[in-house]
């Protein structure tokens, strides 16, 4: 739930109760008040009748808004208001009176008055009321309510300002926070605060990533020294085959090194999100990489599926799709057996390299670092890592399946 | 033709020199950004090796002299800057090729004289080694009367050798060679099937066996 509809609902929880309650009070109000007027009204003219009656007047019925009647002579003096229906003379139907009944002694002798007054206008009226009451508050609710998502939104104005922006940032990209002036406190406390917390985050990332690139660069010029001794010391006629196959063994060792160390310069550099995808059409880069493999595939005898839907894009670093692209060809060119089949099948939902398998699944841990499933010396067992955290650093999920004497690695693009 | 060697790090330096000697080139050697300016402005050079990580600055500012003086060499990057950004700006500003460190000797051997073929034009159209005659501007081996058909590989290889004569080539360089610095490079087992095919057709055209193996370990482009 969001800040606003939050303060929003208990606004609301708080303000209609008592609107309603105030509502319905205020027109039970205005109803006694009308209620009473109408009473004093009618007693007072049955009074002003009585007083008349004394100096003589002898009013006749009118039905049903007047009667006089005689009362035996012990009768008490009362006064008492009443509702009544009563068939209403010209429209016949029922119709709800208020009745004052005096019962009094005139010139000695007991009479009883009843005065009738029609409600019906009176319940207009009251309905009226009703109306106005209601009108009036729901403006009343509506101008509270905008007033106050309004005032809401001023002052929380900042506070979104600062969420924005730290949805926005990347550590690989050197950015400054830029906050919105406010004069609240706490707003301003979360401000620094969320700076100190970027700038720190910044230097370390800059700490990491300078020395993760010298760790690698560093290492690369005296790597590069020992391979072109060993190359020159090589060219050497005098070497028995014993100190060749020794060369050739430290000169390996020394290659492996070396590339161990630029793949796990490019972990580091994925997990530090130092590559921006592009869209890349998935089809062309396979292409592209398609004809090497499947020369190295020649010497075994593979059998290529290859189906490919060309409108399918992926977004992706042009060198790391390619990586990607790589490491899962190469695993499957160089896994599958003699005169075995790789079948590559791209369609939008999913990029799918399926090879013969030698043996049996392979286990979970294929996707770990320095995993290595055989014995390959030119195996670091990197590649499936990287492959992994190629895809996921760019949205894509990448499967392993072992299916029908298969190995499926499958990435899912949609 | 006149090399100019431009690296800080002085055994490699040496190792480059020593390899490059038997070229027949005339090399010279600047250990910073200073004295790789220095002999710019005196002599004249057809190639500069260039690495970019110098103790006095950025080698990168010495493609920005180069191109601003209009001097027409050919440029090989070498770096332990492995940045796809660098390789692009290095490109950008005239080099000619980019070699990461550690790279092998022989490759960067292979790819100046690329760059001799690319600059000599049609004058450098011939490579003749006893009876091979080898025109790279068209993908041609001619032994005797007999035009040799190479695939792509194959032609690869051969320029390979003859670049690299009477050299120890380990089997790992000359996959690399053929990967096109793929991340992961080609099986070096796997270079023995075009090996042997070259040697096959080179032998069917009546040529002789120049490519030796060497303990297992690599080959050789031997003079007979």
């Amino acid at each position: 739930m969001k800040l606003l509809q939050k303060t929003t609902r208990s606004f609301l929880w708080v303000v209609i109760p008592i609107l309603a309650f105030s509502g319905v009070g205020l027109f039970f109000l205005i109803r006694n008040i009308q209620q009473d007027e109408v009473d004093e009204n009618l007693q007072h003219v049955a009074e002003q009748i009585a007083e008349e009656m004394k100096q003589g007047a002898q009013p006749q019925n009118i039905s049903p808004i007047f009667e006089v009647q005689a009362l035996s002579a012990d009768a008490q003096n009362t006064l008492v208001f009443r509702d009544r229906a009563m068939p209403d003379p010209i429209e016949g139907d029922g119709e709800l009176f208020r009745e004052v009944e005096l019962s009094t002694h005139i010139n000695g002798e007991a009479k009883r008055l009843v005065l009738r007054t029609s409600l019906v206008e009176k319940a207009d009226m009251a309905v009226a009321i009703g109306g106005a009451i209601l009108g009036v508050f729901l403006i009343l609710l509506i101008t509270l309510l905008l007033l106050q998502r309004n005032m809401n939104k001023a002052i929380w104005a900042p506070f979104y300002k600062v969420l924005d922006q730290m949805k926005g940032l990347r550590l690989s990209q050197e950015e400054k926070l830029q906050h919105a002036p406010t004069k609240i406190e706490e707003f301003q406390q979360l401000q620094e605060g969320v700076a100190q917390l970027w700038n720190s985050a910044q230097k370390d990332y800059a700490i990491l990533k300078a020395f993760t690139e010298n760790a690698a660069h560093e290492m690369q010029t005296p790597l590069a020294v020992i391979q072109a001794k060993i190359e020159l010391l090589m060219q050497d006629e005098k070497l028995s085959e014993q100190e060749l196959s020794a060369l050739e063994k430290i000169y390996q060792q020394t290659h492996l090194l070396s590339r161990m160390n630029k793949a796990l310069l490019l972990l580091a550099k994925i997990a530090q999100q130092q590559y921006q995808p592009q869209k890349q059409q998935v089809a062309n880069s396979i292409r592209e990489l398609l004809p090497l493999y499947q020369e190295m595939g020649e010497e075994k005898d593979l059998h290529w599926e290859v189906e490919l839907e060309e409108e399918v894009y992926w977004m992706m670093h042009e060198d790391l799709g390619k990586v990607l692209l790589q490491t899962l060809l190469q695993n499957a060119v160089r896994y599958t057996p003699k005169g075995g089949s790789i079948t590559l099948t791209l369609s939008n939902i999913s990029l799918q390299i399926a090879n013969t398998a030698k043996g049996e699944a392979l286990p979970p841990q294929i996707f770990e670092r320095f995993h290595k499933v055989e014995q390959h010396p030119e195996s670091l067992g990197l590649g499936l890592s990287i492959a992994r955290e190629i895809s996921e650093a760019f949205g894509y999920q990448l499967f392993y399946d072992f299916q029908g004497e298969k190995h499926i690695f499958l990435i899912k693009l949609a | 033709m006149k090399v100019l060697l431009v690296e800080d790090e002085v055994e490699l330096a040496a190792d480059i020199l020593q390899y490059l000697s038997k070229e027949g080139y005339a090399l010279s050697l600047a250990k910073n950004l200073f004295e790789a300016e220095d002999a710019l402005l005196q002599h004249h050079f057809d190639i500069i090796l260039l690495d970019l990580g110098l103790p006095d600055g950025d080698g990168l500012s010495v493609l920005d002299m180069v191109q601003s003086q209009n001097i027409a060499l050919g440029i090989i990057i070498i770096t332990a800057r492995n940045a796809v950004e660098d390789k692009v700006t290095g490109l950008e500003k005239g080099a000619d090729d980019y070699l990461t460190k550690p790279f092998h000797l022989a490759e960067l051997n292979a790819r100046i004289k690329a760059i001799i073929r690319r600059r000599a034009g049609n004058e450098g159209e011939h490579i003749v080694f006893q009876e091979l005659t080898v025109s790279p501007n068209h993908q041609e081996v001619v032994v005797g009367d007999t035009t040799i058909n190479l695939t792509q590989r194959e032609w690869q290889l051969l320029l390979y050798f003859l670049g690299n004569r009477g050299r120890v080539l380990v089997k790992q360089a000359i996959a690399d060679h053929l990967s096109d610095e793929l991340h992961e490079s080609y099986n070096p087992d796997f270079i023995y099937t075009h090996v042997k095919n070259l040697r096959h057709k080179l032998q069917a055209a009546g040529a002789k066996d120049y490519i030796q193996s060497v303990y297992g370990m690599g080959y050789k482009w031997q003079e007979i």
